[in-house]
Formats: structure tokens, C-alpha cells, sequence
């Protein structure tokens, strides 16, 4: 029988284990690409925004993982409690009252658990602001441009002092709370003791009395020995119950953030085959919880295959602007029409074959230099003289030799590129799309005076073809376009060719003055 | 073969050394207590046995015999009692000694050794891919507890065989076979676990490179920058599916592994149940022939099971410790990089001359050199400007005249002291440098620009410099400028590039020194600004000495001397005037810019 039982029960637990692999291979793929769509779909807003960024932070990239772990310690919790309710019968058969102080015993018990893993999360939540302190600090210290910084400042002591300071700080407070929690626990643990003691003193005295018969003693106490295991099983799932429940709200909290609305109807694909004007209607927008307004009433319109450049200073709301037409954001008030359709109600395979973009914090993809030209039309990426035709224009034409070579981050033999060079591919990617709207944003900031120069005379010419919209702090360029917007605090100051707003005299004249000044003082 | 092997022992052997000292080193008290508490628990199942059995003995005789003393039965139940009461408060002991001091305070040490140890490399080695490679193993090492599990591992290891040992023996005094059934029906989990732990590392070692591709996948879809170009250009889908399969490779090769894994360790309790069936059926012979009381009979099995359960354990966590090692290993040998070599030489108060002479330097795994046989001389007072397209060696001048790189060939010598030699803390007080990346530190402002505690009265100083570079509106936020912090994450404030590089700006005016250099100091601040900022850069640095950099070739018009380079060679050197007559190098790159402004 015993050797039948114990045969079995392994059986169970190998069945169990593999049940709960082949549940981590459904979870791990079906969840993922959910939780990837959900990442796709939020609102980009989300992502600058401090609060859904930390709920985006503590979700991570295995949220799976906790999931899967409430999932199985909630079952083997309740496992647990059908097993200990089990033994709690046989003693309530012998007498209620022992059942009862059991049950109470065992309640006690977590109680004082449920109260330890609280303390301690709240100490792990107060500790977190803490914690990542000391990891940035800890990171600063690992990473090339902050040790080269911090080497010629003579300031690498003061950030090991600022980070031990952290530390012991951290460590005290959690050795202090460690230690408490600790005793909260254990004394959970004597109420479970006194009740074993009972049942000792108990059997004793029934014994004395030649009341209770060998086997019903043994049953007894091995019951006891096993309701003793068993709560400490209980106690640690109840526990760990409680810790991944904590890691599900955020996941629940994350799934609620809002998403970009998705339009279904095709019909107004056909409008976008041919080059439209792009028209701003009295467009406000704020950022959400913020009664700030970024842009304040900005109409524009663009013609078709016009080139713009918008200027203005540091926070002047260039930047909004074009993240509004790429329909990053929504306009708070106003429209956005392109060709007299508005780009909110725009299919998404339309509105991806739209824009050509280029920023100035582009993103500098890990994989070859094909992929990071070609990832805006993936699909002729194999396309080589598209390729090099885009890297051509972008002045990048040295990187055809290694356009298949890998980066070296993913690989440690990989190749690493410059500032500039990661600008030009940037730049390529966006020419490679052949939107009908490019959009440069910033451009030029870290290149050398000759590719920014040659840069310009390729932009020009690729301009022909595109109605193209420039943010630059580089007014040479803005001097190139048909229309230059200027703006400040949000708003349109002035609107004109190059020559109309020289006359003008107003802030475009002023930065452009300021500007050239460096390059003529000595020449005149 | 045999020699790699005995090689491989020797190593692990070490490594293992390694461990334990770094515990007596920094954990001595812990790595005391644990030990101890294990020796105790191992005794654990041999006195809960022998007190139950006592007392189930006892039970049996009293209900047996009608007239014996009950002392002996309450002396058991009580001395169970005190046995749980005793368990409990050891386990207390040591799980917070375990807990916190072996595991969590380890965790903190070891990270600021290695964050100690990365701030001491040469930065150089920041461009070897190797050594790269080598840190973000070690971190690895860290972050998956391993040298904490090694020692504890071990140390239960240890500790147990007096406690298995006498498990052990009291099984083997009811009859010697059943010790012999119980060791032997559990050997194999030994076998299962190395070639497990060992394929998961090879695995590991193998799938590097998918996983840091499926991470840094997933980190795009985190992230600000490129998730704002995949939905502009629509290429999210495209990076979704790429994910997708690195996701599912990975996925496969390690749950093809685990089901591998699940029905070996299945095969190896197969074994184990026939060694208890085997174990029960000798027992029950014993009983027939009366070798063993009846009242002992569940002792005996009891005992059984405890053994077979014992060795189990221990030959699963020898199987682990062999693998645990090689990641302690990766770990080690971060820590043991050769650090920057100091020099002693004081350069005197003030840098009078920075002299190089014919310098070669090359990158790490670099095949052509990236400085070219420079000769240069730069004197107490000038200003000097380097200019040249991206990837002509600026940046990289500068750091091997101030000793960051190593030159490969010439010298390198400030007032006619060899760089190497000079006691570089001393010298870097000296300057201000300024890189083209500069840093933000997530800290507060005053910090940001002092970068050490806040000396007396230079809040007012600070102020104005900032005010000076037209960050008002962040320095007025707040009464105290000590108290504004900067980094969203820890809800301070986000500059945005311009804010921030006019921020690094005063920091250098701040510590302005006795060499500036200053490295692409305007790329981000826009044409206004530029030009407000530029004067200031100049003011400050007259009467120092001072190298820009830029590709705003206007600065040049301002300074004593411009270095004009090409491919890692300097190719023109003179004032604005001398090199437009000239009509080289310099004049292209000039006109290549000024052509845009002209009227």
C-alpha cells in the first residue's frame, strides 16, 4: 500500500510538472504576443508620461513569470488548505475543541505570516525610490561616458561615497525590518507548538487513562508532525501568493492603460494614393493632467511637395507639431487634414505608408545596416540599389562595404558606428520610405561641416519629390525651404519665405543675425 | 584530454577558495553561523526519530503492560515539545543569518566590487569587446545569487556528513542492507543533476547571442525613441515577428531541455520507489524472523525514507556546484582585471606645456590607427581649436593628451613629465573638460555641477554661473538650488538637450581650471543661444588654456591657433587668416558652412 501510495504520488508530481510546462509554453507564447500587442497599442503619450512609465516599468519584459506563479502556488495553497483541513478532521472527530484550537492556531499562524510579507513589501516599496538610486549610481560607474566624466572630475569617490552612504542606509532599515518580520513569524510558529504540545499532553493523559489504543497514538502524532509540515508549506505559499499578487496589479494596471484608437473602415485609403495638402486647423494640445497649453490656436497649411522649415527656440513646440502630423498625439482642439481627410481617421496601413521621419533622438538599431536603412519598408529591404540609393542620399555610401555586418552589441565581434554615422542611417531610413511626407526632425546636430553641407544639397534635391517638413536649429537650412513657420512659447510668430522674413525684421531675423555673425565679423 | 581535465578540477578548486574566502573576508560572522545551525539540523531527523520512537516504545509498552511508570512517556512528550520549540528558534537564527547576510548583504557587496572594479579599469578597456563581454557575465553571476548558493550548497555539503552519517548509521544498526538499499536506490540523482546543470549552461552559453537579441527586441518596444519611429513608419509588426522568433528558438531548445530533464529526474524516482519497496519488503522479512521489534517497525522505515531523502539532497546539490562554479568563475576573473597603473609625479601648480611627440594610437581590435604621428606643442595661455570631419581623431587627441588612452607609440609628456608617470588625480583637478557626451547626473543641481559635496558659500557662485548660461527658469524653480534634482525617474526634473548641455556647460565654467577642454560644447543649444553661450565659453577662457572642439567653424575665427585634422593626422596648423590663405583643408570646411549664411 505505502510503496503503491508513494508510486503514485510521484506520478502526480512528474504529471504536475509537466502540466506546468506545457501551461509555461501556452502562457509564455499566447500571453507575450498579447501583452506585445498591448505594448504596441499604447498610447504613445504613455511613454513620456511618469506615472504609466513606472506601471510600464514594473511590468518588465517576464511579467508571464509572476503570473504563472500565482497561477501554480494559488493552486498548491489550496492543495495545501484541503490537505491540512484533512488532519484538522481527524481531530475534531476526536474532540471539537481540538479541532477548533487547531483551526485557531493554524489562523494565528497566518495572520502573523499575512503581517510579515506586508511589512516587507512595504519596506521593499518604501525602498524601491532608494534602491534604484543606488543602482543608477552603481551604473554610472560601469559605463564609458559617466567614468570618463567623472574620471577628469576627480569625482569617482564622491559617487562610491554617495552610493555606500545609500547603501548602508537601505541595509540597515532592512536588516532592522528583516529582523522584525522575522519574530512576527516565529511567534506564529509557538501557537502552532502550544497546540502540538496540547495534543502531546492529551495523548498523554488518554493514555493513562487507557483510553486511546496504539494506532489512533501514532495517527495522532504523525497527524501532528504533518500539520506542522504542511502549515509551513501553507505559511510559504500563502506568502508567495501574496508577493506575485502584488506584481498582477501593476500587470492589471498596465492592460488598462488607453490605446490608440484603431480605425476599421478602409474607405478613405484611395485619397492618400496622390500627394495631399497638409492642413493644421486651429490646433491646441496640452499633455494630459497638465493645464499648460503647448500649442495655442496654430493653423498652417503645406502644399503639396512644398519643403518647411520650423524654427523657433528650446520648447517652442517644433517638436509637438511634428509629433502631432505623425499622429503621434491627438490635438486637444483643432484638426489635422491631409488632402482634406482627417489623419485621426486614417486606416494604420494607410497612415504607415505616409511618413518618412528622421529625428533628432532617432533610435540606433542593433542589427546591420540594411536593417536600419530598410526598417521603414521592410519589405524591399533585399531591394540593394534602393538601399544604397537612400544610403547615397544620406551621405552614407562608406557603410555599403559592411552593410551586412552585424552590431557589436548583440555580437561581440560586430562593428560599431559613430554619432554620425548612426545620424546618416537615420537619415537613410527615413529617405528610403519614399512617403509622401519626410520629416526631419533636428537632422544634422552631430555631424562635421562638410556632410551637414552636402547633406543640405541632397536634401534639396530630394525634395522634388516629397513634401518635406524641417525642424532645425541650423537656420542655413531653413534658409533652403519655400515656407519657414517661426514659432514661440506655443505659438506662430511668423510665417514667410527666407527673403520676406529677412525684411521683416522680427525673431527669425534676430536668430539668423545671431547665426551668421560667427562666420562674417572677421570677413568684414 | 586528461591533462584539460585535471586542469579544469584544478581551476574549479580555486575558484571554490575563492568563494570561502570572500565569505571569512567579508561575512565572517554568517558564514559562522550557518555551518553551525546546518551541523545541528542534520541531526534533526536522527533525534525526531529516536524521540518518537522512544515514545511510541513507550506508548506500546504501556498499553501493553497495565503497571509501568508514566515518567518515561511524559519525559518523551516533553522532550518532543522542547525539540520543535529548539528547531524553531535555530531555524530563526539561521534563516536570518542565511537570509540576509549570506544572500541580500552579499548581493550589495559583490556589486559594489564590481561597480568598484569597473571605475577602476583603464577606460580603454571599455572598447574591448571582450572584457565587455567578461562584465556582463560577472554581472550575470551576481544578479542569479550564484556565489551565495555555492557557499551555502557547500556548506550544507559539509556540515551534513557528520549528521548523514549517523542517519546512516542508526539505519544501519536495524540492519546494514537497508543503509546499503537506501545510498545506492538514490545515487543516480548525482548523474542527473551534473549532466542537467551542465547542458543548462551550455545551453545558456550557446542561445548568448538569441537572447540578448530577443531582449533587446523587446527593449524596443519599452522604449521612447523607437517606438515612436515603428509606429510613424509602421514597422512595429515586422520587429514583433523578428522577436517572435528569436522568443520561440530560445523557448524551444530550453523546454525541449526541461521535459528532458522532468522525465530523467521521473526515471530517477522510479528507481528510488523500488529501492523503498525493496527497503518495506526487508523490513517486513526482519519482522517475520523477528529481528526487529514490531513497535520499531515504523522507526525503522521512517528512518529509511529520512536517509533515502537525506543523500538525495546531497547529491543533487553536489551535481550543481561543479556549474555554479564556472559562473563564479566568469565572476572572479572580472574582478581580477588589472587595474589603471597611477603614477607618483606631481606636474607642479600650473600646466605650462603639453608636448606630443610623434603619437600612434590605435583602438583595441582596431586595424588602422586612429591618431597618425602627431607632433604638437601647446602652451600656458592658448586657445586652440580642433577641427575636422566626424572620425578624424578629435575627441580621440584629447584623450591621449590627458592620459585617458594610452599612446601606442611617441610620448605624451605635460611640462616635460611623462604622462604616465604623473599623478593623474592631481592633474585632473587641474582641468575642466567638457565631452562631446556630456553627462546629466540624476542627482541634484548644485551636485551636477560641483560634483562633490557643496564647499560653503558657492551656492551664490553656482547661481550665477547657471543664470549665466540662461537656465533661469530651472535655478528659479526652486529657493534652493541644492534642492532641485534632476531624472523623472526619481521625480525630479527632465531636461530637455538643450537645458541639459548648458548645464554641463557651467559645470566646466565652474571648475574652470587651468586647462579647458571642450568637446562639441553647442551641438544641441539653439542659433540664439549659441551664440550667447559661445561668448561666455570665450570669456572664460581667456588667460587659460584652452582646446575647443567643434564642427561650428565659427568658433575658429576667435582663437590663437586652429588644428586642422584629417584621418588621424593633423594636417594644417594656424591662425583663421593664415589657413584661409592657404585654400586647403581648412578653407573647404569653413566654406562648406559659412556658404549657407552668406546674404
Amino acid at each position: 500500500m505505502l510503496s503503491v501510495v508513494e508510486l503514485l504520488t510521484q506520478i502526480t508530481k512528474y504529471s504536475n510538472l509537466y502540466m506546468e510546462q506545457r501551461l509555461k509554453a501556452e502562457l509564455y507564447c499566447g500571453f507575450s504576443d498579447k501583452l506585445l500587442e498591448k505594448y504596441v497599442s499604447v498610447e504613445f503619450s504613455c511613454f513620456e508620461e511618469e506615472h504609466s512609465r513606472n506601471i510600464i516599468h514594473h511590468v518588465g519584459s517576464a511579467p508571464q513569470e509572476s503570473l504563472l506563479e500565482y497561477f501554480m502556488t494559488f493552486f498548491s495553497l489550496v492543495a495545501d488548505f484541503i490537505e491540512i483541513f484533512g488532519y484538522v478532521i481527524v481531530f475534531f472527530s476526536l474532540s471539537p475543541l481540538f479541532g477548533l484550537l487547531g483551526t485557531g492556531c493554524l489562523g494565528i499562524l497566518l495572520c502573523l505570516n499575512f503581517k510579515r510579507v506586508e511589512m516587507m513589501a512595504k519596506l521593499y516599496d518604501e525602498q524601491t525610490d532608494d534602491e534604484r538610486k543606488m543602482l543608477y549610481l552603481d551604473k554610472l560607474l560601469c559605463t564609458k561616458s559617466a567614468l570618463l566624466d567623472l574620471k577628469l572630475n576627480d569625482a569617482i569617490d564622491f559617487v562610491h561615497h554617495k552610493r555606500e552612504a545609500l547603501s548602508q542606509v537601505i541595509w540597515k532599515e532592512r536588516l532592522l525590518r528583516t529582523l522584525q518580520s522575522q519574530f512576527v513569524y516565529a511567534s506564529g510558529y509557538m501557537s502552532m507548538v502550544l497546540w502540538i504540545g496540547l495534543v502531546v499532553i492529551y495523548v498523554i493523559y488518554e493514555i493513562t487513562h487507557g483510553k486511546l489504543s496504539y494506532g489512533v497514538v501514532v495517527a495522532l502524532i504523525s497527524a501532528v508532525q504533518s500539520i506542522y509540515g504542511c502549515s509551513e508549506c501553507l505559511a510559504n505559499d500563502f506568502a508567495s501568493v501574496l508577493k506575485s499578487g502584488v506584481n498582477i496589479r501593476y500587470l492589471e494596471k498596465f492592460m488598462e492603460l488607453p490605446e490608440v484608437k484603431k480605425v476599421e473602415k478602409a474607405g478613405n485609403g484611395e485619397a492618400m494614393d496622390r500627394q495631399g495638402c497638409l492642413q493644421f486647423h486651429n490646433v491646441s494640445f496640452r499633455y494630459p493632467d497638465d493645464p499648460k497649453e503647448v500649442l495655442k490656436d496654430v493653423s498652417f497649411s503645406i502644399e503639396p511637395f512644398q519643403k518647411v522649415a520650423l524654427v523657433g527656440e528650446n520648447g517652442s513646440g517644433k517638436t509637438t507639431i511634428v509629433k502631432l502630423i505623425c499622429g503621434l498625439y491627438q490635438p486637444a482642439q483643432g484638426r489635422i487634414t491631409l488632402n482634406d481627410i482627417d489623419i485621426c481617421e486614417l486606416p494604420a496601413q494607410y497612415s504607415a505608408k505616409i511618413y518618412g521621419a528622421a529625428f533628432q533622438d532617432f533610435s540606433r538599431y542593433q542589427f546591420s545596416v540594411r536593417h536600419n536603412v530598410a526598417l521603414s519598408s521592410v519589405e524591399r529591404m533585399e531591394n540593394d540599389s534602393e538601399v544604397f540609393q537612400a544610403m547615397e542620399q544620406a551621405q552614407a555610401s562608406d557603410l555599403q562595404k559592411i552593410i551586412d555586418k552585424p552590431f557589436g552589441m548583440i555580437e561581440e565581434d560586430g562593428i560599431n558606428l559613430s554619432g554620425g554615422q548612426w545620424q546618416k542611417l537615420a537619415l537613410a531610413r527615413a529617405y528610403f520610405k519614399k512617403g509622401q511626407l519626410l520629416i526631419l526632425d533636428e537632422p544634422t546636430a552631430s555631424m562635421d561641416p562638410r556632410a551637414e553641407s552636402e547633406l543640405y544639397a541632397s536634401f534639396l534635391k530630394m525634395m522634388r519629390s516629397h513634401t518635406c517638413i524641417v525642424v532645425s536649429h541650423r537656420l542655413a537650412i531653413a534658409k533652403q525651404c519655400d515656407q519657414i513657420i517661426v514659432l514661440d512659447k506655443g505659438q506662430i510668430v511668423q510665417k514667410g519665405s527666407h527673403d520676406e522674413l529677412i525684411s521683416e525684421r522680427g525673431l527669425y531675423q534676430e536668430m539668423f543675425h545671431a547665426q551668421s555673425q560667427w562666420y562674417h565679423e572677421k570677413d568684414g | 584530454m586528461e591533462d584539460n581535465r585535471k586542469q579544469e578540477r584544478k581551476v574549479k578548486v580555486k575558484t571554490l577558495m575563492k568563494v570561502y574566502h570572500f565569505f571569512w573576508k567579508y561575512r565572517r560572522i554568517d558564514s559562522i553561523i550557518a555551518p553551525l545551525y546546518y551541523i545541528l539540523e542534520n541531526f534533526s531527523p536522527a533525534v525526531s526519530t529516536l524521540i518518537l520512537a522512544g515514545f511510541f516504545q513507550e506508548v506500546y509498552w504501556v498499553l501493553g503492560e497495565e503497571m509501568r511508570s508514566y515518567s518515561r512517556l511524559v519525559t518523551y512528550g516533553a522532550g518532543f515539545i522542547v525539540y520543535l520549540i529548539v528547531k524553531q528558534f535555530l531555524q530563526l537564527i539561521a534563516s536570518i543569518s542565511t537570509n540576509a547576510g549570506i544572500f541580500e548583504k552579499t548581493l550589495y557587496i559583490l556589486n559594489e566590487m564590481l561597480s568598484e572594479k569597473a571605475s577602476k579599469l583603464p577606460l580603454i578597456t571599455y572598447e574591448n569587446a571582450e572584457i565587455m563581454n567578461k562584465k556582463e557575465k560577472a554581472e550575470e553571476c551576481v544578479h542569479n545569487d550564484r556565489i551565495p548558493s555555492i557557499f551555502m550548497l557547500s556548506v550544507v555539503l559539509a556540515t551534513s556528513v557528520l549528521g548523514t552519517g549517523t542517519l546512516i548509521i542508526t539505519l544501519g544498526s536495524y540492519h546494514g542492507f537497508l543503509a546499503v538499499i537506501a545510498i545506492v536506490s538514490v545515487a543516480q540523482f548525482y548523474a542527473a543533476t551534473y549532466f542537467q546543470e551542465k547542458k543548462k549552461y551550455q545551453i545558456s552559453q550557446e542561445l548568448t547571442k538569441e537572447k540578448r537579441q530577443r531582449d533587446y527586441l523587446w527593449s524596443l518596444f519599452t522604449d521612447e525613441k523607437s517606438i515612436k519611429e515603428m509606429r510613424i513608419m509602421g514597422f512595429a509588426d515586422y520587429l514583433a515577428d523578428q522577436w517572435k522568433k528569436a522568443r520561440d528558438k530560445i523557448n524551444r531548445k530550453f523546454w525541449k531541455e526541461e521535459s528532458f530533464a522532468h522525465r530523467n529526474m521521473m526515471y530517477c524516482e522510479f528507481i528510488r520507489i523500488a529501492g523503498y519497496i525493496l527497503g518495506i519488503s526487508f523490513c517486513f522479512l526482519l519482522l517475520l524472523a523477528d529481528r526487529i521489534e514490531a513497535g520499531v517497525f515504523g522507526a525503522v522505515l521512517t528512518a529509511f525514507v529520512n536517509v533515502q531523502a537525506v543523500i538525495k539532497n546531497h547529491v543533487t546539490s553536489i551535481g550543481r556546484i561543479p556549474v555554479f562554479l564556472e559562473y563564479a568563475k566568469d565572476y572572479f576573473d572580472f574582478i581580477e582585471l588589472p587595474e589603471e597603473q597611477e603614477g607618483t609625479v606631481n606636474i607642479g601648480e600650473k600646466i605650462q606645456k603639453i608636448s606630443l611627440e610623434k603619437v600612434f594610437f590605435r583602438y583595441p581590435n582596431a586595424e588602422d590607427f586612429t591618431l597618425h604621428d602627431i607632433d604638437l606643442e601647446i602652451h600656458e595661455g592658448e586657445t586652440i581649436a580642433v577641427v575636422g570631419e566626424n572620425g578624424s581623431g578629435k575627441t580621440t587627441l584629447t584623450k591621449v593628451l590627458l592620459g585617458i588612452y594610452g599612446a601606442i607609440g611617441g610620448t605624451v609628456a605635460i611640462n616635460d613629465i611623462p604622462i604616465n608617470s604623473i599623478d593623474k588625480k592631481d592633474l585632473y583637478k587641474k582641468i575642466a573638460y567638457l565631452s562631446q557626451d556630456y553627462m546629466i547626473y540624476k542627482m541634484s543641481l548644485t551636485e551636477n555641477v560641483v560634483l562633490a559635496d557643496l564647499p560653503e558659500n558657492a551656492a551664490e557662485d553656482i547661481k550665477r554661473i547657471v543664470s549665466k548660461m540662461g537656465l533661469d527658469d530651472i535655478a528659479g524653480s526652486c529657493g534652493d538650488i541644492s534642492q532641485i534634482y534632476f531624472g523623472k525617474e526619481f521625480g525630479g526634473i527632465e531636461l530637455s538637450g538643450g537645458q541639459a548641455q548648458r548645464l554641463a556647460v557651467a559645470r566646466a565654467i565652474y571648475k574652470a581650471g587651468n586647462l579647458v577642454i571642450l568637446d562639441e560644447p553647442t551641438s544641441a543649444i539653439d542659433p540664439i543661444q549659441e551664440a550667447e553661450i559661445l561668448s561666455q565659453i570665450m570669456n572664460m577662457v581667456k588667460g587659460r588654456t584652452a582646446i575647443l572642439i567643434s564642427h561650428r567653424m565659427s568658433i575658429c575665427t576667435k582663437v590663437d591657433k586652429i588644428i586642422v585634422m584629417k584621418e588621424g593626422a593633423i594636417l594644417e596648423i594656424g591662425t583663421h587668416e593664415e589657413l584661409i590663405k592657404k585654400n586647403g583643408e581648412y578653407m573647404r570646411l569653413f566654406k562648406a558652412q559659412s556658404c549657407w549664411y552668406e546674404s
